[in-house]
């Protein structure tokens, strides 16, 4: 009988070419398996078939029919990127809000990322240091019931905003407190508004729409706007940026480039 | 593979790992339909496709696994990635995977003609189409289906289609082996291209 803690004995090359297939094709027993890969280096022939087969395997892969994922999913990856660490080691000392805040691409194992999000947050607000390059049109609120709204993250709301036009570029995410008026929206990999252009936040509630305020981009397409309302944000139920003149505030008149819907 | 796209894909994936988003937005316009298309033939869903799909590059992105220019092309290596991480999928949701009637009729509706004039690589992903679609008796392509595409061992695949074990492995051997014998052949005796 053999015993799982020592390799069998390797096999012959004809022995091994027989198990080859089922080896390729994740088949094997555990005991099969471990006779190929003690068997292999001593048998070129059984290595040739087993490339064989993983270029068959390859093939198979590629030639199935071909269909189109929905056309938010790129917009969603990116947002997953953004989540993603960084292999390096992230510094310990405070630093500024990245242009691609770290938010996991799914709603599951949010807290956590939420969390190190608000964190920064705070300290942003609090130096004002990025935030006074970055951010556009901050509202005559103090910094602190700003940092305070968004540090409380047992009722953070979020919601996406996707490209609006399909093949659109770009994407974004609006955070908010469940009750609070202020929020936050960051947005990334824009294309330039056009000349003499910004990009203006808008939020919906039935037929009113408010200006939330102007979000600069810089040269990436990366930005981000801390906004105050006059109404609680819980109470608007779609978002949006367009292009268009930096004081043409009053409606929107450019296309909608990022859309999302705020959940009820 | 043309060294142009070698070296294409190759600059690709090295401004991948240096973390330019840029680089993950080409390889999703690039690879993003071949790879949901794997993920959908598997799992069947457009859902968890998408999510394999997002989960299949969110790996390449955190470096958890490397490619090798010289064991195949930065398209399969992809494939593989998520067709690992499909079937991964597919035993964690424990679905019931649809015996695929049809899956071979359906491969052979996404195949289009033979092709007069080709690059080697489109070559090879239709010609393991045509055999598989004309070549191998339906019996052991059916199986091959199961096993490679729903990831399923011999006992799984005996209790779903009620075959006997033993003429499930037989099979399976049989059909791989004479799915080889057909490739080679194929490779070495490719029709003249016009």
């Amino acid at each position: 009988m053999t015993s799982p803690d020592f390799p069998p004995p390797a096999a012959d090359c004809t022995d091994l070419l027989e198990l080859i297939p089922d080896y390729a094709f994740g088949l094997a027993t555990d005991d099969e398996q471990r006779t190929v890969e003690a068997g292999l280096p001593g048998c070129p022939e059984a290595a040739d078939q087993l490339a064989e087969f993983q270029a068959i395997q390859a093939a198979l892969r590629a030639g199935i029919p071909q269909r189109d994922p929905s056309a938010d999913l790129e917009a969603r990856l990116l947002v997953a990127i953004g989540a993603a660490p960084a292999p390096r080691s992230v510094p310990t000392q405070a630093r500024p809000l990245p242009s691609r805040p770290a938010l996991p691409g799914r709603i599951t194992g949010a807290r956590t990322a939420w969390a190190a999000l608000a964190a920064a947050l705070i300290v942003l607000v609090a130096t004002n240091l990025y935030w006074a390059a970055r951010v556009s049109s901050l509202s005559a609120a103090p910094n602190q019931p700003a940092a305070f709204a968004i540090a409380d993250t047992a009722a953070v709301r979020w919601a996406r905003m996707p490209p609006a036009q399909p093949g659109g570029s770009g994407a974004g995410f609006m955070m908010w407190n469940a009750t609070s008026q202020t929020g936050i929206v960051c947005v990334w990999g824009l294309p330039a508004p056009g000349p003499g252009a910004v990009y203006h936040l808008w939020l919906t509630r039935g037929d009113q729409i408010i200006a939330a305020g102007n979000v600069q981009t810089d040269g990436r397409g990366n930005g981000a706007l801390i906004f105050e309302l006059k109404a609680p944000i819980d109470s608007f139920s779609a978002a949006y940026l367009t292009a268009q003149p930096p004081n043409d505030s009053a409606a929107p008149s450019g296309p909608q480039i990022l859309a999302g819907k705020l959940p009820l | 593979m043309p060294a142009s796209q070698s070296a294409e894909d190759i600059d690709l994936m090295r401004r991948v790992a240096a973390r330019d988003q840029g680089a993950m937005r080409t390889m999703y316009q690039r690879y993003a339909r071949p790879i949901y298309s794997l993920a959908y033939h598997i799992l069947q869903n457009d859902t968890l496709a998408e999510e394999v799909t997002q989960d299949a590059l969110l790996k390449v992105w955190e470096h958890k696994t490397a490619w090798d220019p010289a064991k195949g092309t930065l398209k399969s290596w992809l494939l593989g990635i998520t067709h690992f991480t499909a079937i991964d999928r597919l035993r964690s949701e424990h679905r019931q995977p649809a015996l695929h009637g049809t899956s071979i009729e359906e491969m052979d509706e996404g195949a289009g003609p033979l092709p007069r004039s080709h690059s080697d690589g489109f070559w090879q992903d239709q010609i393991a189409l045509r055999l598989l679609l004309s070549q191998l008796p339906e019996e052991q392509a059916s199986l091959i289906q199961l096993a490679f595409f729903q990831g399923m061992s011999h006992s799984q695949i005996a209790a779903s289609t009620r075959l006997p074990l033993g003429t499930v492995k037989t099979r399976l051997r049989s059909g791989l082996q004479r799915l080889r014998e057909l490739w080679l052949e194929s490779i070495q005796n490719p029709p003249p291209a016009t």
